[in-house]
């Protein structure tokens, strides 16, 4: 279910808070549970079960190593005393199982496909496996398998205390709000939340004007741009100009895109009495990378640095390794979005300008630039590095970086395409998109103080975005897929 | 307050202090709002997104017709399932995986059905897409809307200014999803085969790949300078090198259409189609070239005569964008078309004797098929039987040109009907955005075998009222999502009861007019296992009426052979 659908705004947020709130108090954690399921498995029901498995096997993990399962109380783990080998089972038992089903289902296509081209070009044909199964991926899984995994390295660290209760545990890793595209809410961050929570009119209020700017974000700014992207991407080739307007289009419909569902999950769960932390922080003003990946998607940033830059080592094992351990995260980090080369190589590129930032003693290379070219510096390299998150192959996107910089004819189609690009709706949705990234302040920021005025701008733009839903069909998030 | 601060000097990744549950607690903390406005927003947002779905139920409990009530039975989940499973399947994780899909079908319809009966929505949407394009030139998910009143469908462009057609890859979609079908997206094996399979009859085949909108005149999609020639996608010129070299006769009116365009626009401003002028420029192209192939009989006199009439219509694009009525920034087109009738000034019909057979889609219905509003009479088949000076047989059916003739011929095959008896060429016509974006399955053309009938029709020139259960149901497709107003869906009835002709329980393969101008109608609210009442014709009494809309049949094989009645609803069944 899409939260910027008919379905989700009109049938199901009404009918689960009208439920929720019916709900006697230690009954909505299964209610918030049970909607979360219907939630997930409206995308495909058989995928309740693996949700499920993973919920499960998480669970007992996390009682065995807080050595409550069979039974006994609930301890926190002491953080320097040893691990017992039932604690170390029980962790490594989770996150085999979690990798294991993340590592199948998105990657089983692309390690097979990858594995025909490679014979295929060394002119083995008859080796290819040209697997008859095709695997679906299911809906969020690199989401709630990375957040299930959290609770269990972090009881397992002594960091939090186990939750004896399977419908709370349930409930945090299925949570609606938060379950199919993040952001990725570590159980440290609920916690508390979980035993206890605060419902009041002005949570609710801040939830509905967040939501509110959430859905203006993806439907007023993030789909239009889209079309733009789509019809540039999707295109055989493209003139310079609109290979360059295509780019950007694109980064402001992922940014956008991703923003607003996660200031929608944010005031959904602010709604239910949830406060999850922010996942955006203004990126496209970075002056850096460094800083970039401070500001975007920071759920994933901060999982990545706790659960696998630090394990490996982090900075602490010299200049080189550190280099070596910030690109293999940022290409994980990579591989994690999506299972293709084109992703390996937007992360290792990512992961490749952090290292030389900090070679250059964490500064970027342009950094006597003033600060507005370094701003639009560091935009440049993201737009560039957007080619390839983008872009359906790695020929393609070397092609579509060609037309940036202008090699090659255009091809005698690139006039529909621009007739596609310049119409006055998507160029003022860009441009207005552009005021609003380097202009306008963050929503987070925004919804602090509500007055009249903003709760009136908040309310016209939640009407404005359904009257707009109304014209629009399917527009499923873009980091659904990943 | 303080706010907790990253430190920005910092590495991403080792020096940020994790102190996120700290912040976001504090951060509400310091959220600002008084307290009775913080009530009225609740109440405000609660009101909103609540109203919808309340106004939806009250607008269903009191509409007279039951057709909206009945559109969300879609959501009786259990259908989907059952009709799934009826089949059977080999193994337990068959059966799963089966009923799995019946569910998310089901689950996708009831979607469709809940959005589709929102009068909130149906209230909006015009007024909001009149607003987008009259300031903005938004246009749709469907339509792009040009400079000077031009719509394209975006299909036409993405085929088009798309990857190469023959490259499978870049071709492929990005997201699977467990209830696609897989698609045969290389045309070159199907059309080879068909060729083959005509060959083996001893009979010719001639391709006409019918070019879209943008071929001909892409510089109304884009306001610039277009190329002199047609903007074919850039795999075309390949495509009609393989086909040449497979021996398929191809033949390409794209250059003579551009040629005509030099005067005046051949292309309907506001409709995906091509205007009469277009038809018979095309019609003669294709006639010169199978005078040339030598294998029809002598012509004999002139059998057609051709009279001028004009029709005024807006075209299907206007639909699309779901402007209201009222609306004014596109008017409606006026084109003068040819119409066709025999010397004795009998309207022209196809005929099952000719030696010609037109198999075509709605560039072939357009100007021919009544319902889609621009006129009969005066179509493809039509004017190519008035260039030959012969008579023409067509099937014909919008949407889906890359199969759904081949199917339809195939199904007339395997119901006995001999529909290649006595042809010597077969046309088939297609429009070009199906080689890249149409489903190319290689449909075997089976000996036709007459068969002792399984699924009843009324005799010939009769109806029955008769009342059965849905056993099975062709998905309709959404209104707006589709370039055609009307659409018609299968049903396959059984525990069929027809008291007056003394039947008690048969089965029947019906068809049912699902969609009328953008609107579905009560019949796309029927789901599997409901009891229904119709007046069943036979297709052959309406088929010149309804065989060109487009149509949703049904994937069993058992129903490759039926001959199908035509359904009109008569209300509840119980």
């Amino acid at each position: 279910m899409v939260f910027s659908s008919h379905l989700f705004l009109f049938q199901f947020l009404p009918l689960a808070l009208a439920l929720y709130y019916a709900s006697p108090r230690r009954l909505r954690h299964l209610t918030l549970t049970g909607l979360s399921y219907v939630f997930y498995g409206w995308a495909n029901p058989l995928f309740v079960v693996l949700l499920l498995a993973s919920t499960l096997v998480d669970y007992v993990a996390g009682l065995a190593i807080a050595g409550a399962w069979p039974r006994g109380p609930v301890r926190r783990v002491d953080p320097g005393a040893p691990r017992s080998r039932r604690q170390r089972l029980a962790l490594l038992s989770s996150i085999v199982t979690n990798l294991s089903l993340l590592g199948f289902f998105k990657y089983f296509n692309f390690a097979v496909d990858s594995f025909d081209a490679v014979v295929s070009a060394l002119g083995l044909p008859e080796a290819r496996i040209d697997a008859v199964l095709r695997v679906t991926l299911p809906l969020g899984i690199s989401f709630y398998t990375f957040q299930s995994m959290s609770y269990t390295i972090d009881v397992y660290r002594g960091r939090v205390t186990a939750l004896g209760n399977p419908i709370d545990f349930a409930c945090y890793v299925s949570m609606f709000p938060q379950l199919v595209a993040g952001p990725i809410v570590r159980f440290a961050e609920v916690a508390d939340q979980l035993l206890g929570r605060t419902h009041t009119a002005e949570k609710f209020a801040r939830g509905a004007a967040l939501f509110s700017l959430g859905l203006a974000k993806k439907v007023l700014l993030a789909n239009p741009c889209g079309q733009v992207a789509d019809a540039v991407f999707d295109a055989g080739g493209a003139a310079a100009l609109d290979a360059w307007i295509g780019v950007a289009a694109y980064a402001f419909q992922i940014y956008y895109d991703f923003s607003g569902y996660s200031d929608m999950a944010l005031g959904l769960g602010l709604m239910l009495g949830f406060a999850f932390p922010k996942n955006f922080d203004s990126p496209y003003r970075s002056r850096s990378i460094t800083e970039f990946w401070r500001r975007w998607h920071l759920s994933l940033s901060f999982w990545l640095r706790d659960y696998l830059y630090v394990p490996l080592g982090g900075n602490r094992r010299g200049p080189l390794r550190t280099y070596v351990n910030l690109f293999v995260v940022m290409l994980l980090g990579g591989l994690w979005h999506g299972a293709a080369w084109t992703f390996v190589v937007w992360g290792g590129l990512h992961g490749a300008l952090l290292a030389l930032e900090r070679w250059n003693g964490r500064r970027p290379v342009y950094h006597r630039l003033p600060a507005p070219l370094q701003t639009l510096a560091t935009f440049l390299l993201v737009l560039v590095s957007w080619v390839f998150f983008r872009a359906e192959s790695l020929p393609a996107a070397g092609r579509f970086l060609g037309a940036m910089v202008g090699l090659g004819e255009p091809p005698p189609a690139a006039p529909l395409v621009h007739g596609l690009v310049a119409t006055p709706y998507h160029l003022g949705t860009l441009l207005a998109a552009a005021a609003i990234t380097w202009g306008a302040p963050q929503s987070w920021d925004w919804t602090r103080t509500l007055t009249v005025p903003r709760v009136a701008v908040a309310g016209a733009l939640l009407v404005v975005s359904m009257g707009v839903l109304a014209t629009q069909a399917y527009n499923p998030f873009i980091y659904f897929i990943f | 307050m303080t706010e907790p601060r990253l430190d920005r000097s910092a590495s991403s990744l080792d020096a940020m202090e994790l102190s996120r549950e700290e912040q976001a607690r504090r951060e509400l903390a310091v959220t600002r709002i008084a307290p009775w406005l913080a009530r009225a927003t609740l109440a405000g947002f609660v009101g909103v997104v609540a109203a919808v779905p309340v106004v939806q139920v009250v607008a269903l409990v009191a509409a007279a017709e039951r057709a909206g009530a009945r559109a969300l039975a879609a959501c009786d989940l259990t259908t989907g399932m059952a009709a799934a499973t009826a089949g059977g399947a080999s193994s337990w994780w068959q059966r799963v995986r089966t009923a799995n899909r019946g569910l998310l079908g089901q689950l996708a319809a009831c979607e469709d059905a809940l959005e589709e009966t929102s009068p909130v929505r149906e209230w909006l949407r015009p007024w909001v897409q009149y607003a987008m394009t009259a300031i903005g030139r938004a246009g749709s998910e469907q339509v792009h809307v040009a400079p000077g009143g031009w719509l394209f469908f975006r299909p036409d462009i993405a085929h088009v200014a798309g990857p190469d057609l023959l490259d499978a890859a870049a071709r492929r979609p990005r997201i699977v999803r467990e209830t696609d079908t897989p698609r045969a997206r290389d045309p070159i094996p199907a059309i080879v085969a068909f060729r083959d399979a005509l060959a083996r009859r001893g009979l010719a085949l001639v391709l006409v790949p019918t070019p879209v909108k943008p071929t001909v005149h892409p510089e109304r999609a884009s306001g610039r300078e277009g190329p002199a020639g047609p903007l074919h996608n850039r795999g075309f010129d390949r495509l009609l090198a393989a086909l040449g070299a497979a021996g398929v006769d191809v033949v390409d009116v794209a250059p003579a259409l551009v040629e005509l365009a030099r005067e005046a626009p051949v292309y309907l401003a506001t409709d995906t189609h091509w205007r009469p002028e277009a038809v018979r420029a095309a019609a003669r192209t294709v006639a010169r070239r199978i005078e040339a192939l030598g294998v029809l009989a002598p012509r004999s006199g002139a059998p057609f005569v051709e009279r001028i009439a004009a029709v005024e219509q807006h075209g299907d694009s206007v639909a699309l964008l779901g402007l209201p009525p009222w609306q004014t920034l596109f008017p409606r087109e006026r084109v003068v078309v040819r119409r066709v009738s025999r010397a004795d000034g009998a309207p022209w019909r196809p005929d099952p004797l000719a030696e010609t057979l037109v198999l075509g889609d709605s560039f072939t219905n357009i100007y021919s098929l009544g319902a889609m509003g621009w006129g009969e009479a005066a179509g493809f088949a039509e004017h190519l039987a008035l260039a030959l000076g012969r008579p023409v047989d067509r099937i014909a059916q919008n949407a889906d040109g890359a199969h759904a003739t081949r199917d339809l011929l195939a199904r007339e095959l395997a119901a006995g009907r001999d529909r290649l008896a006595g042809k010597r060429v077969v046309v088939w016509q297609f429009a070009t955005r199906e080689l890249s974006q149409g489903d190319w399955r290689v449909v075997p053309l089976p000996e036709p075998v007459a068969r002792e009938p399984r699924f009843l029709v009324p005799p010939a020139g009769t109806s029955w009222v008769a009342t059965g259960r849905i056993a099975a149901m062709a998905r309709v497709p959404r209104p707006g999502t589709v370039p055609y107003r009307d659409h018609i869906a299968a049903l396959h009835l059984t525990g069929l009861r027809v008291p007056e002709a003394g039947i008690d329980d048969g089965e029947a393969l019906v068809y049912v007019l699902a969609m009328r101008d953008n609107a579905w109608t009560a019949a796309a609210a029927y789901t599997v296992g409901d009891t229904i009442r119709l007046r069943l014709r036979p297709w052959s009494d309406v088929a010149t009426a309804y065989e060109g809309i487009s149509r949703s049949e049904l994937d069993a094989p058992a129903l490759l052979s039926a001959e199908p009645c035509w359904g009109e609803p008569m209300g509840e069944g119980r």
